[in-house]
Order: structure tokens, then sequence, then C-alpha cells
């Protein structure tokens, strides 16, 4: 918030955001140095807050979870009204402390629910693509680089991101395969919703696609990072998951054994 | 209309075909121009995103406040809309380019321009 230096907001078309925009903090915020300090500060320090209280003082850690959620939701909702990026790339930071309000029981069943919400975000991009025609529109990677990089290609130009733009601009059947590739890398991601098995090829696309949308778009999207933890690497480790159910498990397989 | 924390993601799926000319900001700071190539992807975001806030604040913001009126009761415009006058963002955007370069900054002069491809 320190760097963002509130001043100038444009109001999002979200149902919430009017609601939130009811209490007045993003006008108290704009021009207030004091308020932006306080933000970073109860930003930044909540999670290392939840750790003291779970793991060290071991007490109050749902307390502190819940206020990270609601420091999160506050923070961001404020932040990306301002000019920053879109409040689309900040949905990790929204969720994820959702997942410190679980025990055990529940945990998995939290990882799993935003293992959904990210499959939905792809499936969902290459939906709309469809929906809205992009994909049957053989000019549309020219048309969206000109637009995205009207600035770099107008004032940089022999720099070598500005010429791969270019070339690829005037090779229109080759943005277009560029554009059709990135519609079916999304649409892949809708094998998630039946199986975990081809997770780690999952991880793989999403970190082509946040690599490629840096050097094509200069897009960095890599605020979604966390997401990955929601593909295989948590979900298929039960010791990872939940280690007292997992310890639990062991126990009674143990006493099992006993017995017979 | 979208409700947190589902969003639309549908950047870029309208169908967009190359045009004549595209509206661009010149940016220029003690009397040198500031190009993309110079910064990364996000610092240049950070350079352009406020003065494409300032050019649309006053129509969107009234645009979203009609839509938040229908829809939730808003009965208050000052809620949705930037309280500031030109020489207020003028102020505010030279104090902001100087921390974001990490220089003082004497004069800042912003162009409308158009790039034709």
């Amino acid at each position: 918030m320190f760097q963002v230096m509130p001043n100038i907001f444009l109001t999002r078309f979200d149902g919430f955001t009017w609601l939130f925009m009811r209490t007045e903090i993003h006008q108290w915020l704009a021009n207030n140095p004091e308020g932006w300090g306080m933000f970073d500060a109860f930003f930044y320090a909540m999670p290392l807050i939840y750790f003291l209280s779970h793991n060290i003082f071991k007490t109050g850690s749902t307390i502190v979870a819940v206020l990270m959620l609601l420091v999160n939701w506050i923070y961001v909702q404020s932040y990306t009204l301002f000019p920053t990026t879109s409040i689309e790339a900040h949905t990790a930071w929204l969720l994820f402390p959702i997942v410190f309000l679980s025990n055990p029981k529940t945990f998995r069943l939290l990882i799993e629910g935003l293992r959904y919400f990210f499959l939905f975000f792809f499936v969902s991009a290459g939906i709309w693509k469809i929906v809205n025609g992009g994909i049957f529109n053989t000019d549309q990677m020219s048309g969206v680089l000109l637009y995205q990089h009207a600035d770099l290609l107008s004032s940089s130009p022999g720099y070598w991101q500005t010429e791969m733009i270019q070339w690829i601009i005037h090779h229109k059947t080759f943005g277009f395969i560029l554009y059709v590739v990135a519609t079916l890398l999304e649409l892949t991601f809708i094998i998630g919703f039946f199986t975990k098995k081809y997770d780690t090829i999952l991880i793989v696309l999403f970190i082509v696609f946040l690599l490629a949308d840096h050097l094509v778009m200069r897009i960095p999207y890599y605020e979604l990072l966390p997401y990955l933890i929601t593909l295989r690497i948590l979900s298929h480790r039960s010791d990872v998951i939940a280690p007292e159910e997992n310890m639990r498990n062991q126990f009674n397989s143990q006493r099992s054994f006993i017995k017979a | 209309m979208v409700f947190s924390p589902f969003y639309h993601y549908g950047m870029y799926s309208e169908v967009m075909k190359p045009q004549q000319s595209y509206p661009i900001f010149g940016v220029t700071v003690d009397g040198e121009e500031l190009k993309p190539k110079d910064f990364t992807p996000q610092q240049w975001d950070k350079i352009i995103q406020p003065l494409v806030y300032y050019s649309k604040h006053k129509s969107w913001n009234a645009q979203m406040f009609e839509h938040a009126r229908k829809i939730t009761g808003a009965n208050s415009y000052k809620l949705y809309s930037n309280q500031l006058t030109k020489n207020d963002f003028s102020f505010w955007y030279q104090l902001y380019l100087s921390e974001l370069l990490d220089k003082q900054i004497m004069q800042v002069s912003i162009q409308n321009k158009t790039y034709q491809p």
C-alpha cells in the first residue's frame, strides 16, 4: 500500500466491493501515509502472528486465522481499487487464510475447495474465449498484442521484446495458433475436475502459462502461484495434509494389527 | 456484475481486430521521455495506470454508481467517486513518480499521443 500511495480509485463492477465501499475505508486511505503504514503492518504481520499463536504459544490460532482472513479481505479490496493489478490476480490472498480456520477434518476439504476454484479460473477463461468469439477470429492475437503493447511498440523500437511482438503481429497465422494453444491450455484444466492423475501436467502447464504471460503479454500473474499447493503437491500427501488424522489412522491400523 | 471472490475471467476473450490507431500516454520527466523497455511490466503499469484511471474516473465511477444504486440501493455518490482536482492529481503524480524512480523530479509532462501501427 505504501508503494501504491493511494490517491485515485476506480469503482469495480462488483457487488461485494459496492457494499465494502460503504465503509469509506478506501476514502480514508487516500493520501493517508499513516493509514498505508498501518495497513501494510497488519497485512504482513498476520502470517507471523498466526505462526506464533499456532506453533509457539499454541493458543488462539483460530481467532488469529479469522483476523487474518478479515485483514486480507479489507487489504485486497482496498488495494486493488487504486492503480495496481486487477483483483482477479489476488484471489490467493483472499482465499488462502480460510485454510487456517480448519481442523484436521476440514483441512483437506478446504484445500480441495481451493483446488476447484483454481481449476474454475482456468476453465472459465477458456470457455469465455469460445463464448465471446475470440477463438474464431484469425486476427485476434494481432489485435490483442497491438492493444496491449501500443506504448511499447510506439516508444521502444529495436528492443528485443518489441521485435518479438512485432513479429507475432505480422505473422497472423502464428499469432492465431498461439491464441488457440493458450485457449486449449486453459481448457485442459477441466481434467482436474475428474481426476488428480494428471496434476503434474497441470502444474507444468500453469508454469508455462505464467512465463508465457510475462514474456508475450507482459502481464505478471505470479500472485496466483500459491494455488500450486492445491495441486498434486499437497492433495496427494496425507502426511502433509492432516498430520493428526494420519497419526490417528496409523494408530488405528496398529491397534487392528495387534488385535488380529 | 460479479461478486467477490467470483470474477469474470474473460480478459481478451472478445473479438479484437487490429485498429488504425491506439491512444497512448507519453510521460516526460525533466525533459526525458520514459520508455517501457527501461522498466519491468510491473513498474510500467505503476507509471501508466494512474493516468488511465485519471482519464476515465469521472465517467466510469458515475456509471458504476448508477449500477450500485439500482442493485444495492447505494445513495451516496461521494463514496464511489474521487474528490480531487486536476491540480491535486498532478501534484500527487509528480510525488509518486519521484518515489517510483527514486529521484527528485522538477517537472513532469503528460502527452496524449496516438500509435499508428
